[in-house]
C-alpha cells in the first residue's frame, strides 16, 4: 500500500483537463508532473480515482529514488497521447511487447538502471515499460553461459553439488 | 545493487518468456541444444529453476533429439499444448532417436498445437 500525505492546494493546484501530480521520490525529492503524462500508470490513475472519490488530493509517496522515477516519467512523458495496447486495461493482453526503437535507445542503460526501472514500472502498473524491460533484460542474457548470467544479473549459485548435477536439472541430450 | 532474483515472479517469467524454445528455434530442431538459453537459465540457481520448470510455456516446443530430451519436455510442458519440428528425416544419422522420439510424442493424448515434418519426400519412412 502506498503512503499518502496531505498536501494544500498551493503545492498541488488542480484545475482544468492537466491537473498537477505531486511525486514523492524515496530520496525525498518532490517532483510535479501532468497528471494527463503519468495516466499510463494503472497505479497512479487508481490513486487519481482515489482522489476524486475524496476530494482530497495528496502527493503520493514512491519506493524508488528520483532518478528513477525521472526516467520513468521521461517514458511517460514520450507517449503522452500514444495509445499502447499493452496499457489498455480493456484490451485483451498482447502476450508480449513489440520491439519500439525508441524504447531500445531509451533502454540502453547499465544492468542496475534496467532492473530499478523495471521495478518501478511494475509498481506503477506499467505495463508497455515492464514489457519493453523485459525484452531489454531477455536480450542481455541471450546466449550467455551459465555463469555470464550470474555475473550479469547479480543471481548467486545457491545449488548444493548434488543439486546442480541432478539428472533432472536439465536436459543433457 | 538491485538483482534479478529479488525481482516479482511475474517479471521474471516476462524475462523467461523470450526465450521459450517455441521462440528460440526458428523453424529447425537441429540446433545444439547448448546455444537454447532457457537450458542455461535453469542453472543459475534454485529460484531461476524452480521458476522455470515451472513455467510450462517455456517448454512446450518438443524437441526429438532423442527420447530422453523428449520425455523430460513432455513433462516440463504439463498440460501446455505442443508445438513440434521435425527436420531433415531422412538424412540425419539419428533418424531412429528421432522417430521413436517422434512416436512419443504421437502417443501423448494432449492437443497437438502445430506439427511440421520435414524432409521426408520421395522416402518412405515408417513410424513405429
Amino acid at each position: 500500500m502506498p503512503t499518502i500525505v496531505s498536501v494544500d492546494d498551493s503545492t498541488v493546484p488542480g484545475e482544468g483537463s492537466s491537473r498537477l501530480l505531486l511525486l514523492v521520490s524515496s530520496d525525498n525529492k518532490h517532483i510535479v508532473v501532468e497528471e494527463d503524462i503519468m495516466s499510463r500508470s494503472r497505479f497512479i490513475s487508481k490513486q487519481v480515482e482515489g482522489f476524486e472519490a475524496t476530494s482530497q488530493r495528496h502527493a503520493i509517496l514512491l519506493p524508488f529514488s528520483s532518478f528513477v522515477l525521472n526516467k520513468v516519467i521521461e517514458y511517460c512523458s514520450h507517449y503522452r497521447g500514444y495509445y499502447l495496447l499493452e496499457d489498455d486495461p480493456d484490451a485483451a493482453p498482447p502476450g508480449r511487447s513489440p520491439v519500439r526503437e525508441w524504447d531500445q535507445e531509451f533502454l540502453d542503460v547499465d544492468r542496475n538502471m534496467l532492473l530499478r526501472i523495471i521495478k518501478a514500472a511494475h509498481y506503477l502498473e506499467i505495463k508497455s515499460l515492464v514489457g519493453s524491460c523485459a525484452r531489454a533484460i531477455a536480450d542481455m542474457i541471450r546466449g550467455k553461459t551459465t555463469e555470464e548470467m550470474r555475473e550479469i544479473l547479480g543471481v548467486e549459485n545457491d545449488f548444493t553439488p548434488e543439486e546442480e548435477h541432478s539428472p533432472s536439472s536439465k536436459c543433457t541430450g | 545493487m538491485p538483482t534479478l532474483s529479488l525481482l516479482p515472479v511475474e517479471i521474471v517469467l516476462h524475462i523467461f518468456s523470450f526465450h521459450a524454445l517455441r521462440e528460440e528455434l526458428s523453424g529447425i530442431d537441429d540446433q545444439p541444444l547448448s546455444t537454447c538459453t532457457v537450458f542455461s537459465i535453469t542453472q543459475v540457481g534454485r529460484r531461476w529453476r524452480q521458476i522455470a520448470l515451472n513455467f510450462p510455456p517455456l517448454w512446450n516446443r518438443i524437441l526429438l533429439y532423442n527420447t530422453s530430451v523428449t520425455t523430460e519436455l513432455l513433462a516440463r510442458s504439463q498440460s501446455a499444448p505442443i508445438v513440434v519440428h521435425a527436420s531433415s528425416l531422412s538424412r540425419t544419422s539419428g533418424l531412429p532417436s528421432k522417430l521413436e522420439s517422434l512416436t512419443l510424442v504421437l502417443q501423448d493424448p494432449r492437443w497437438l498445437q502445430e506439427l511440421v515434418i520435414r524432409g521426408i519426400e520421395g522416402e518412405n519412412i515408417s513410424i513405429p
